[in-house]
């Protein structure tokens, strides 16, 4: 008798935890949504804040260049060293160019870009902004007549989702340019032959969605962290909580999402 | 005389935590009032229900008689337009300098040219005892003192009709924190404007107010001037005063008090 009221108090205690967890989930999805919507008004009614968009789009777009260009070029041209391995094998090393770009534009170009871009840019923007909740300077600003969503989400926001494309399309260019000069400098390929072989079965249709996913890659990035600094809370810690649970959160929404906008892109 | 803020019945929970409980508050046109409290009292929940940072659970807040306790969007704007806050921590915001985090809502709001609002910004920073040569520094490089005076300054930059305080000397060296009492005074004077101040600091109380709110556990238990407060018989209010209870109530917890039968000896003791 006794071992049965202990299993069913631990029965309850479990569907307790997971009716927790659930609505915790639901509860933060909801504030996700009703998060977006908000910054979506920001970014659609005035007043703009140019100079702050201007800020953010050196921030976030100028600043990771460098970060973006060395992941590029290294994937490109372990990409033409693999490649090689593989296509060595039956022959068919004509169709490492292809495969580069190919591998580069539509996918590791938007979803490496995207996934550095989320650990520099996403921690920053969290880190930020989850420092001026807690210094009370998001209260400052409320009490200045400033909406916090037009001042401070919506730049952020729109800025990662316009650098983030231009940021993919230097990544495309800089990734073909490492698969070039491996295959050139280390495969012995041909320069001319190879650059035909690049552009010959390369489609705009290629690039544009890569592009397309990397404007939705920046949206992510911007509204998760801007998402988790604007709710973080309980000083110092809280404010390391909301950077990583920015870069956590927004890696795996690329990551699904990846996969959801190659079936509707492709598919 | 309609109140400049009348409060009634404010209730606020977080939670199953009640911290504010039927709070009922007027505050006089041109009058500065000090509502004191220990920590954990619900004075900064009072002051962000004020402002509307925080939404209560119930009872109203009016401004010049106006119902505004859930005012939104435009109505709310334009009430925030007539209030002016200094923060505990001042509240800079950092990527600005000086000046344009004391013109921010004139700048950014209400357009005014860069020129005006850099000669306004000097003027402000003259009124709080600062000079010019803060203006271009970031808010990092400044001490502790000059943040607050700064964060003054940006209170009073528009020439709000109410000024809100949140523990304005906390943090603050014992002659800073005269220096900020008195600016505090003199702004609220020179500006014409209603005060409302929150603190659990007595010496600052004194020289702010002149009317006093005291805070318990979330409700205001009593209210006066400064001389009445130092008069009170209230338990609580002397209590605070003195940091300890009044004789009568000492010796009432002692005659109250049970004997204490001690259950074990030292040995060698009896």
């Amino acid at each position: 008798m006794n071992n049965l009221c202990a299993i069913s108090h631990k029965s309850i205690g479990i569907v307790q935890r997971v009716g927790t967890v659930t609505l915790d989930f639901l509860a933060s999805f909801g504030r996700l949504v009703l998060f977006t919507w908000k910054a979506i008004q920001g970014i659609l009614r005035p007043p703009y804040y140019f100079s702050e968009l201007g800020r953010q789009l050196y921030s976030i777009g100028y600043l990771s260049l460098p970060v973006v260009g060395l992941t590029a070029i290294f994937t490109g041209m372990v990409l033409a060293l693999q490649s090689y391995t593989g296509f060595s094998r039956f022959s068919a090393e004509s169709a490492i160019a292809t495969v580069v770009i190919l591998s580069v534009t539509r996918e590791l170009g938007p979803v490496l870009g995207g996934l550095m871009v989320a650990g520099r840019v996403g921690a920053s923007i969290a880190a930020e902004l989850g420092t001026m909740r807690v210094t009370e300077q998001i209260d400052a600003l409320t009490t200045l007549n400033t909406n916090p969503f037009q001042y401070l989400v919506a730049p952020r926001v729109l800025a990662a989702t316009i650098t983030l494309p231009l940021l993919v399309l230097c990544a495309d260019a800089i990734g073909v340019f490492g698969g070039y000069l491996v295959s050139i400098h280390k495969l012995g390929f041909n320069s001319a032959l190879y650059l035909e072989q690049t552009f010959k079965y390369l489609e705009s249709e290629d690039v544009i969605s890569g592009l397309t996913k990397a404007a939705v890659f920046g949206f992510v990035i911007g509204l998760f962290g801007c998402f988790q600094g604007y709710h973080s809370k309980g000083g110092a810690q809280g404010v390391g909580r909301a950077t990583t649970s920015a870069v956590v959160s927004s890696s795996i929404a690329i990551l699904i999402l990846n996969y959801v906008l190659t079936a509707l892109l492709f598919g | 005389m309609t109140p400049k803020i009348r409060i009634r019945n404010l209730c606020k929970s977080f939670g199953p935590k009640q911290v504010l409980k039927n709070v009922n508050l007027d505050v006089m046109p041109g009058e500065s009032v000090v509502v004191l409290g220990g920590s954990g009292t619900g004075k900064s929940v009072l002051l962000k229900c004020i402002i509307g940072l925080i939404e209560p659970d119930s009872g109203t807040i009016e401004i010049d008689g106006v119902d505004i306790t859930h005012k939104k969007g435009k109505d709310r704007d334009l009430l925030l337009e007539k209030f002016g806050m200094l923060f505990q921590g001042g509240a800079l915001f950092d990527s600005l300098p000086v000046w344009k985090n004391i013109t921010f809502r004139l700048l950014y709001n209400q357009k005014m040219p860069v020129d005006n609002a850099r000669q306004l910004a000097e003027k402000t920073l003259k009124s709080v005892g600062l000079t010019k040569d803060v203006m271009d520094l970031s808010p990092s490089e400044l001490s502790g003192g000059m943040q607050k005076r700064v964060g003054l300054a940006r209170a009073i930059a528009s020439k709000p009709e109410i000024l809100f305080f949140d523990e304005p000397t906390t943090g603050l060296d014992p002659l800073m924190c005269g220096v900020i009492d008195s600016l505090i005074r003199s702004c609220i004077t020179n500006l014409g404007a209603t005060g409302v101040t929150i603190t659990h600091d007595l010496t600052s109380a004194r020289f702010i107010a002149d009317k006093i709110a005291m805070i318990k556990e979330g409700e205001i238990i009593w209210e006066g001037s400064v001389a009445e407060m130092d008069r009170s018989k209230n338990k609580d209010v002397y209590a605070f005063i003195h940091g300890h209870e009044t004789n009568q109530q000492q010796k009432q917890k002692t005659t109250k008090r049970p004997k204490v039968v001690p259950l074990r000896t030292r040995k060698g003791t009896r």
